[in-house]
């Protein structure tokens, strides 16, 4: 079934109302996305948090464990992670007490949000996702998450700390987060075909397994329901967050409500299927860990296709004409072999309705949220939270470009 | 007399670089990737200062032109006129450049809503090519303050900001 948006049931948007409803009633996604963004509202209002101390984090993970194992334990060497640009993150081991115990400590890492994030998502429904997609590609065992913030103050997971690289110790050209990343020639053919083998895996799998997870509402093949549920998901944070109006953010939203495609396999979509989000281990080339499942959701295998070809992650080859998807694979060699691993056909027309629906997404984060984030002085990541703005400028011309595209 | 703008920044991008970076030790991870960035930040400012009084009267232009094609596109106007003739006067020479700052944002908030309140088909087309066509000039100039981050994928394709910041 295809909805059109503006004021139909699924959508719920009557557009003549802008001023008369708050985003969340304008915009309505799914219930714990909704959760999220009001949490986040809450804070906003609500007397300003700082980042916890090395100290408190430690105590806040304590505790959560302390209320799922009944084993004595301790934790030893905390540390904190730099390289990302929304969570927090702290490796530390887990040493059990027990008097008779010989295990060796376990190293672990402790994912949280910091009091405002460039991007507010579920640590449930990531935590849900993990869990599913164990043995299935690799990413770290999840173990204890805290969804609310009970013991950690803040919501944030528990999980086995992989070994492993984000990019090469050798050629170190890349911009925070892992864009730009250079991987050299010998490494990225190795690694390139993780990549595409990983994801043809993560879009076969058998989604009715998941249809049970409370963070994911179901969706359902032959309906444009759940794209319309995510473009609602960043219109309502472009109303909450954005300091300024960009009028291309508003006519792209409509036309991706009035355009949107009707998913014809449902898949699991990691959502940020990009370099700087997997470690690999480079002696070997291959991938050890996918990350950052923050924006996974339940639907259609061509939004992550077109995000992981995205202009913006990759780079051109030496010859100065190749593009290199996130910098491993030529274009052309990406989507072949994708399509020989999954067995499942690209669709052009989807990938470039899934290349605008990406650009929108990504000029709400870092022309929205972002300047929004700097403002509100609310991370420990502000200096990189506004540095990482201004890669909105380029993405917003794609997205105009690609917008004059198709019409 | 003040110390020159350019003389301050310059400075501390200087002490930022060769006493402050080498200076981290290097598994303060967090605290060295930091500092790489106050550095980008420090010599993105030194190149972009001169600009802003430029810039601010060339984003407000380009917003009073996008008004300018809505406004005999939208069914209602009412309220985007009433905006655009405040806008207007907010280009001015000698306005302050944060008064000025202000009448484009409430400028644009007055676009984003005609945009947002539109409800005839034929008209939300309309928009959206005017919107499109006119995007182009803002992306190019934000595209061309924002270069020294260095996260521009075909900078070669970039005009110089000072062609687009010139009358």
């Amino acid at each position: 079934m295809t909805y059109r948006g503006e004021s139909d049931l699924i959508s719920g948007i009557d557009l003549r109302s802008r001023t008369a409803q708050s985003p969340g009633d304008r915009f309505p996604t799914e219930p714990e996305i909704g959760n999220v963004l009001a949490a986040k509202l809450k804070r906003r209002s609500g007397p300003k948090l700082s980042p916890p101390s090395l100290a408190q984090a430690v105590d806040g993970c304590s505790a959560l464990i302390a209320a799922h194992v009944e084993r004595p334990f301790e934790i030893s060497n905390p540390r904190w992670f730099h390289g990302g640009a929304s969570k927090l993150q702290m490796a530390f081991e887990l040493v059990w007490q027990d008097v008779k115990s010989d295990e060796p400590p376990r190293t672990l890492v402790l994912r949280m949000d910091p009091p405002a994030s460039i991007v507010e998502t579920s640590r449930l429904r990531e935590f849900e996702i993990l869990r599913a997609m164990h043995n299935v590609v690799p990413v770290p065992e999840c173990h204890w998450v805290d969804p609310d913030g009970t013991y950690l103050q803040l919501p944030g997971l528990i999980y086995d700390h992989v070994s492993g690289v984000a990019k090469p110790t050798k050629h170190q050209a890349a911009q925070v987060t892992g864009v730009g990343t250079r991987f050299g020639p010998e490494l990225r053919t190795r690694l390139g075909h993780d990549f595409v083998d990983h994801l043809a895996r993560i879009h076969t799998f058998d989604v009715s397994s998941t249809m049970g997870i409370p963070g994911f509402e179901p969706v359902a093949a032959g309906s444009n329901e759940s794209i319309i549920r995510q473009v609602n998901w960043w219109r309502r944070v472009w109303e909450e967050d954005r300091l300024e109006d960009f009028p291309l953010v508003n006519v792209a939203a409509q036309w991706l409500i009035a355009n949107a495609p009707e998913v014809e396999r449902v898949s699991v979509v990691h959502g940020d299927y990009r370099t700087g989000n997997f470690l690999f281990d480079e002696s070997s080339g291959r991938i050890t860990a996918l990350l950052d499942w923050e924006l996974a959701v339940i639907g259609d295998r061509h939004q992550d296709l077109s995000w992981a070809t995205g202009r913006h992650l990759g780079h051109l080859a030496e010859d100065g004409k190749t593009f290199l998807v996130g910098g491993l694979l030529p274009l052309d060699e990406f989507f072949s072999r994708y399509e020989k691993s999954s067995g499942l056909a690209v669709d052009p027309k989807r990938l470039k309705y899934f290349d605008i629906f990406n650009s929108y997404i990504a000029v709400v984060h870092m022309l929205g949220t972002a300047p929004r984030v700097a403002a509100d002085r609310a991370t420990h990541q502000d200096v990189v939270v506004g540095w990482l703005s201004m890669i909105g400028h380029p993405i917003a011309e794609q997205l105009r470009r690609s917008i004059e595209e198709v019409l | 007399m003040v110390p020159d703008i350019d003389l301050l920044i310059g400075s501390a991008l200087r002490a930022m670089k060769d006493v402050v970076a080498p200076a981290i030790p290097s598994e303060k991870g967090v605290a060295a990737e930091q500092a790489g960035l106050i550095i980008g930040v420090l010599s993105l400012l030194q190149q972009r200062v001169g600009f802003e009084g430029a810039r601010s009267r060339k984003e407000l232009e380009i917003a009073v032109e996008l008004a300018e094609q809505l406004v005999p596109v939208l069914s209602d106007p009412g309220a985007l006129k009433a905006g655009l003739e405040a806008a207007r006067q907010g280009r001015d020479e000698a306005m302050d450049e944060r008064k000025r700052d202000g009448i484009r944002k409430a400028l644009l908030a007055c676009l984003a809503s005609a945009i947002d309140n539109e409800g005839d088909r034929e008209a939300q087309d309309r928009l959206l090519r005017a919107v499109l066509n006119v995007s182009s000039r803002q992306t190019s100039l934000t595209r061309a303050w924002s270069l020294p981050s260095g996260f521009e994928p075909a900078a070669n394709g970039v005009d110089p900001l000072i062609a687009l910041t010139e009358r």
